[in-house]
């Protein structure tokens, strides 16, 4: 059975193509615009990894790695950031399993998706 | 008051014809025997000595201002006019050569020490200076006095008596050269200066001051003897007068003051000396406070004047940097206002690039979105043609999307080219709602960035005559300038809201209404004004190209506070060139963050 990835990002371009790039690469992907929606998914279909966006202009990323990790349900997914400029501060970079600079290749999606569900704990 | 002179001069400058130097001589000798007479009525009734010394006070102040070549003029008639003056008394003409001879000693003594040790002929502009003034004139006083023909004599019939002479005549030269030296010595440096026309209100307060003067006078001074009030009541006016208008009045009214106190008859041979260490106290205390003042005055001027410099250096600076990179030819120049916008191309320009550059990053990062949408559908194809059976509906939606990113990545950068290309006022047929949509759009990702909800609201408009990319210029300084307002402010209340509207048949107008701080009221019809930077961010030059844009469409621009008290609305009208209405983009349009 294919892991399924909580796509987030409030840009339909974004998601379409990367949902589309992830369906591709055989993982089974759910989408979220924002916070609200990913959270709803979060609790009805328990992602096996969320990818999400830096940059949001309601709940950031980094809001988002913040509220899952707080969450004693969930805190143990494994959250890729995916962002136009790379932060520089290693509080940010330490929120998540790994970032990723867009657009991404598919072969680093693929290897920094396995390594993180590999993190997973069984 | 000149602080810039030195005391060098040439010598062509210094040559002196006959007739004026017999003028000169003949003006010196008159205000010498003037002053010396004033000398000679301010002395006590029942003491023989000076309590208040003006004619070397009004010698000094002219050998201050003179050149060394031309002091024979001043000098030369000091002794006809002493005697004269002096002659009533009955001295032997031997004791008032000597007397002659030793106030020109003092003063030329006194000044010639001033010229070695200071750089400049005015030490009334700054405190350094002015101390060293005193020092010289104190010191110098009380020096060269102790050789004083009056001293010596005293000196024959007891030491006691030769020391108070000695104290009470160098005590009268430091006042005398103080006070008269000091207002006379400024008269001359300040020049026409003196009469230029004053505000009322300066006017009123020096009258206001001048009675002050006179009542505490007369209490101290003058009426009857038993009840005179403290002394130190002259203070108050007389320090209110030294911070409000300067040394130069100050010297005046201090001499003024010690001239009427040595002659209110208050000076017996008993009081002398204690009237006199009163005054010049009195004197050196609001002189100090007044020259204190000036350079105050002066250093917040001169740092007013250096940012005024640095500024327009920077301008040019820019200026320059501009034409050098894009190669403008030279002959354009702040006065070539070819497109009627009251800017010349290198302002309109400048300001334009200014606020592109300033959401430049953003507009990067809204084009980034769709290229990265473009690499992703491409990847996700790449990976689908070597797969089996090939999916061709599902590539068929790839190249479809890819299309449209491209399409979407072309219209950002297109829009940011408009803005910045530079060409004449052009006046197309245009549809004002499709400008305002077309900046919110390009502003999108700079709103989500600074986390500011827009909210925006098109009514159905008629055709517009006018400059399409100009128009953006306006509304995007406009929005940009209502973003600004709301830094800093809880994210819940950083709304902007733009409205279009008719207001009447054939009159259009947009407004831009932020959440902020508010301008201060005294500023709100300056903001349009070109370098007028308020609380705001920018150049200065954003909102006065907006209004000459508006203008040059024959409309109007207009600011005012929000009538709940929170925020500002900017606003422009123009007219319209027919009633053909255009249809608007869509009821409402919602960007950025959402309102929590």
């Amino acid at each position: 059975m294919s892991a399924t990835v909580l796509l987030i990002d409030d840009d339909h371009r974004i998601r379409n193509s990367l949902g589309r790039l992830l369906r591709v690469l055989s993982y089974h992907v759910i989408e979220a615009a924002d916070w609200n929606a990913a959270a709803e998914l979060i609790s009805t279909h328990r992602p096996d990894v969320v990818v999400t966006d830096l940059h949001m202009p309601e709940r950031s990323g980094k809001d988002i790695a913040r509220l899952v990790r707080s969450h004693p349900q969930f805190n143990h997914i494994p959250i890729i950031a995916l962002t136009a400029t790379l932060p520089g501060d290693e509080e940010t970079i330490g929120l998540f399993h790994a970032v990723l600079e867009k657009p991404c290749t598919a072969e680093d999606l693929k290897r920094v998706l396995g390594e993180a569900l590999k993190s997973r704990p069984h | 008051m000149s602080g810039k002179a030195t005391w060098t001069s040439d010598h062509a400058a210094s040559v002196v014809r006959a007739p004026a130097a017999a003028a000169t001589l003949a003006l010196c000798g008159l205000l010498y025997y003037l002053t010396a007479s004033l000398e000679l009525a301010l002395r006590p009734s029942d003491n023989g000595t000076a309590s208040l010394s003006p004619q070397q006070g009004m010698l000094v102040a002219l050998l201050m201002t003179t050149r060394y070549r031309r002091w024979w003029l001043i000098v030369l008639p000091v002794l006809p006019a002493h005697l004269a003056a002096y002659w009533r008394l009955g001295a032997p003409p031997w004791l008032l050569t000597l007397e002659a001879i030793h106030t020109i000693a003092l003063t030329v003594g006194i000044v010639t020490a001033l010229r070695l040790f200071s750089e400049r002929p005015n030490p009334f502009g700054r405190l350094r200076e002015f101390m060293f003034f005193l020092l010289i004139i104190l010191s110098g006083a009380a020096l060269l006095n102790i050789v004083s023909p009056d001293v010596t004599l005293a000196a024959g019939t007891g030491l006691d008596r030769a020391m108070l002479t000695w104290r009470v005549q160098s005590v009268a030269s430091a006042l005398g050269i103080l006070t008269w030296g000091s207002s006379i010595a400024l008269g001359l440096l300040l020049g026409a200066d003196w009469l230029r026309p004053r505000a009322l209100a300066q006017y009123a307060e020096a009258l206001l001051i001048a009675t002050a003067l006179f009542v505490t006078f007369y209490l101290t001074f003058a009426g009857v003897p038993e009840q005179h009030a403290p002394r130190v009541l002259l203070f108050i006016p007389l320090l209110w007068l030294s911070i409000r208008l300067g040394p130069g009045a100050t010297a005046l009214a201090v001499a003024v003051v010690c001239t009427l106190a040595a002659a209110s008859g208050r000076m017996t041979h008993e009081t002398v000396g204690d009237v006199q260490i009163f005054l010049i106290v009195l004197a050196i205390t609001v002189l100090v406070v007044a020259v204190f003042g000036e350079e105050r005055r002066r250093e917040t001027q001169a740092a007013s004047a250096r940012a005024t410099l640095a500024r327009r250096q920077r301008d040019e600076r820019l200026s320059l940097m501009l034409r050098a990179s894009h190669n403008v030819p030279p002959e354009w120049h702040i006065a070539h206002d070819p497109d009627g916008t009251g800017f010349d191309r290198h302002e309109e320009r400048f300001a334009r690039l200014a606020m592109a550059g300033r959401i430049t990053a953003s507009i990067a990062h809204e084009i980034n979105q769709p290229l990265s949408a473009i690499h992703h559908n491409a990847e996700a194809g790449l990976l689908l043609l070597s797969g089996e059976p090939l999916d061709r509906a599902e590539l068929e939606e790839i190249f479809n999307d890819i299309l449209g990113d491209n399409r979407r990545a072309g219209e950002l950068a297109g829009r940011l080219g408009e803005l910045l290309q530079d060409h004449e006022l052009k006046l197309d047929p245009l549809d004002i709602n499709a400008v305002v949509d077309d900046i919110v759009d390009l502003l999108r990702a700079e709103s989500r960035r600074r986390h500011i909800h827009f909210d925006v609201r098109y009514a159905p408009l008629p055709v517009l005559l006018g400059d399409y990319v100009r128009l953006q210029t306006v509304l995007l300084n406009l929005i940009l300038n209502g973003m600004d307002a709301m830094e800093g402010l809880p994210e819940s209340r950083r709304r902007l809201d733009i409205r279009t509207s008719r207001l009447d048949t054939n009159r259009i107008q947009v407004q831009v209404i932020d959440r902020g701080r508010g301008i201060d009221p005294r500023n709100l019809p300056k903001i349009f004004d070109s370098y007028f930077i308020g609380q705001r961010h920018g150049p200065g030059i954003g909102l006065a190209l907006a209004r000459s844009i508006v203008e040059a469409h024959g409309g109007r621009i207009w600011a005012r506070n929000n009538a709940d008290g929170v925020g500002v609305t900017l606003a422009f009208e123009i007219d319209c060139v027919g009633t053909s209405m255009m249809p608007a983009p869509g009821p409402t349009h919602r960007y950025g963050a959402r309102l929590n």
